[in-house]
């Protein structure tokens, strides 16, 4: 029974991590209709930014946090201006290969300069365990988790409350119909791929914090993401939660039972199965605006 | 269109010949033997995307079957190679025949993408299991015989011909021309008769036969294989953009992008291995911007 409640919770921390992680993929497929490949790639160089941060000019990791939001925002908007409103008008298929060669740029311009040894960013005042009761919590998972959990519920206010998130939900279902209110769907576009590479990097920072990391971890994070993504439909962030607590769950219980190794596989195989039988999720809804 | 593919027979010819002439053929042995491969697999991908409109962007899951099962015969069971590529090719083949109909449901991105999850998690089995050598990977008996060090060089050779010529008779025959219908409107083409789930069952399969065929060519040839070379992402995506590059749907692109793409590669970045990610992602990146159309503009 005590373990049974100790696998739940670490998937519970493990799982909210991952639904917040999710959010900007889901953000900019849901929005600017973009599946990127390369979103793992940036989350990975987000937890390269934090750990240079902290280690050439000892910048606090939970202060790094802002800074690497800003710094993704700037070059989502960077990328958006660049080429992702030429992509847009491309086959979706081309997209992908397009992202891919972005990751394929990233991972390999990562290892170049840091080459494929793990790193890590440690926390000084997070390091061990709290015991409550028979379980075991340790500190670092705890901070991801209550960060994660801030963060998203931020992301759920400024898309449901205000008017900017309003318009991107607007944009999301209906670009023509958003348009004749009065949106720019071209400044929407924009903020979103901003958005979405901040949150990128911002989990990256997290990532860091959680576990050590390669230059490499790109691809089985975007395999995360868009497994979150379409397990609970590019609903709502609240789906998105559901999407990392399943998926989250799945993991610790195959690592547990099975081992560490089959995790991806069960992952991959999921993720095959929910897109052949349940394309738009399990949730349903297939844009963010969607009710 | 037509003068064109006789060029490209003539150049076939060529290469034939070639290893009595060129100086250096373990060089060049060896560079040609990776351009065919190249040639072979987007020959196999375009019956399959430039013919029926999907794309396999995890069509390496069929190499790695492929490479396995050839691997496999050859060490476990001593096979010798040519039964066991056949067999290999087979099993790549009627495996996309049983997983078609289910699997090509799903359509543009969607298929890819899935396609993708599949070839990464064939890669993760394989790494799992005792048969299979696990992440140790198989080593297969080095090649002795007659034509030693020209050997690969006639079997990638007969392979992208293979290719070729399939791809001249999906592009003129009645079955070929279902697959465009598929292509072009798959409702529509539904609607006059053409039974749609078999059309596009059997071009993955023969799509996925081939590229099984070049998998196990090149566990030979390589003599070692481990689960991150047979179903490595970063050969779909060089296949297709070999075939993106040369131009999708067309007999001959496919040939000219993976010819154009490996010399490129081999002439700028031979020697600069570090970068070579770093370059190939920007060539990605840069090719679909500039040239999305493909060298020869079609679709």
């Amino acid at each position: 029974m005590d373990l049974l409640l100790q696998l739940l919770l670490e998937a519970l921390l493990l799982g909210t991590f991952y639904a917040f992680l999710s959010l900007g993929f889901s953000l900019t497929w849901g929005v600017l209709n973009i599946l990127n490949l390369a979103y793992g790639s940036l989350v990975v160089l987000g937890s390269y930014l934090a750990y240079s941060l902290f280690n050439a000019v000892g910048v606090d990791p939970i202060v790094s946090l802002p800074i690497s939001f800003a710094v993704g925002f700037g070059l989502g908007l960077l990328l958006q201006a660049s080429f992702v409103n030429r992509v847009i008008k491309l086959e979706p298929f081309m997209v992908l290969i397009l992202t891919f060669g972005l990751d394929i740029l990233i991972s390999h311009t990562l290892n170049y300069f840091f080459k494929a040894d793990i790193r890590s960013i440690d926390v000084p005042y997070a390091e061990g365990s709290l015991v409550v009761g028979n379980l075991i919590v340790s500190k670092v998972k705890l901070l991801v988790f209550i960060l994660s959990l801030l963060f998203t519920f931020l992301l759920f206010v400024f898309l449901k409350f205000t008017w900017t998130g309003r318009a991107i939900r607007a944009v999301a279902l209906d670009v023509e119909g958003a348009r004749l209110v009065g949106i720019s769907p071209e400044r929407v576009f924009a903020l979103t791929m901003g958005i979405g590479t901040g949150i990128a990097f911002l989990s990256g920072n997290l990532y860091g914090i959680l576990q050590g990391f390669t230059p490499f971890d790109g691809g089985f994070l975007t395999v995360k993401a868009f497994l979150v993504s379409v397990l609970g439909g590019l609903g709502r962030v609240e789906s998105a939660l559901l999407g990392g607590l399943f998926l989250g769950t799945m993991e610790i219980f195959v690592s547990f039972y099975a081992g560490e190794s089959w995790k991806l596989f069960a992952s991959l195989v999921l993720m095959i199965l929910v897109l052949i039988f349940r394309p738009r999720g399990l949730m349903g809804g297939k844009y963010y605006g969607e009710a | 269109m037509a003068r064109l593919e006789k060029v490209i027979f003539i150049f076939f010819a060529v290469l034939a010949v070639l290893p009595l002439l060129l100086p250096d053929w373990p060089y060049w042995g060896r560079v040609l033997s990776s351009a065919l491969m190249l040639s072979s697999l987007a020959l196999a991908q375009n019956v399959l995307l430039g013919y029926t409109g999907y794309p396999a962007f995890g069509g390496i899951a069929f190499f790695g079957i492929g490479g396995y099962t050839t691997a496999i015969l050859m060490k476990s069971y001593s096979v010798p190679f040519l039964p066991s590529l056949l067999v290999g090719g087979m099993v790549a083949g009627f495996t996309a025949l049983i997983i078609a109909p289910p699997l090509m449901r799903l359509k543009s991105h969607y298929f890819a993408i899935t396609t993708l999850a599949l070839q990464l998690a064939l890669g993760e089995v394989v790494a799992n299991l005792e048969f299979t050598g696990g992440t140790d990977g198989i080593n297969l008996p080095i090649y002795r015989g007659p034509f030693e060090g020209y050997f690969f060089h006639f079997m990638f050779l007969f392979l992208a011909l293979i290719s070729f010529l399939i791809n001249l008779w999906v592009d003129r025959s009645v079955f070929g021309y279902a697959l465009k219908a598929i292509r072009e409107d798959e409702v529509a083409a539904e609607s006059v008769g053409v039974n749609t789930v078999l059309f596009k069952s059997f071009s993955f399969g023969i799509s996925s036969f081939l590229t099984g065929l070049v998998g196990g060519v090149y566990a030979y040839w390589i003599t070692y294989i481990d689960p991150t070379s047979m179903f490595d992402p970063l050969l779909s995506v060089k296949t297709f953009v070999a075939l993106l590059l040369g131009g999708v749907g067309t007999t001959i692109g496919p040939l000219l992008g993976a010819f154009l793409l490996e010399m490129v590669s081999e002439i700028v970045w031979s020697g600069l291995t570090e970068v070579h990610g770093i370059i190939l992602g920007l060539l990605i990146v840069l090719g679909i911007l500039l040239v999305p159309r493909g060298i020869l503009g079609v679709r």
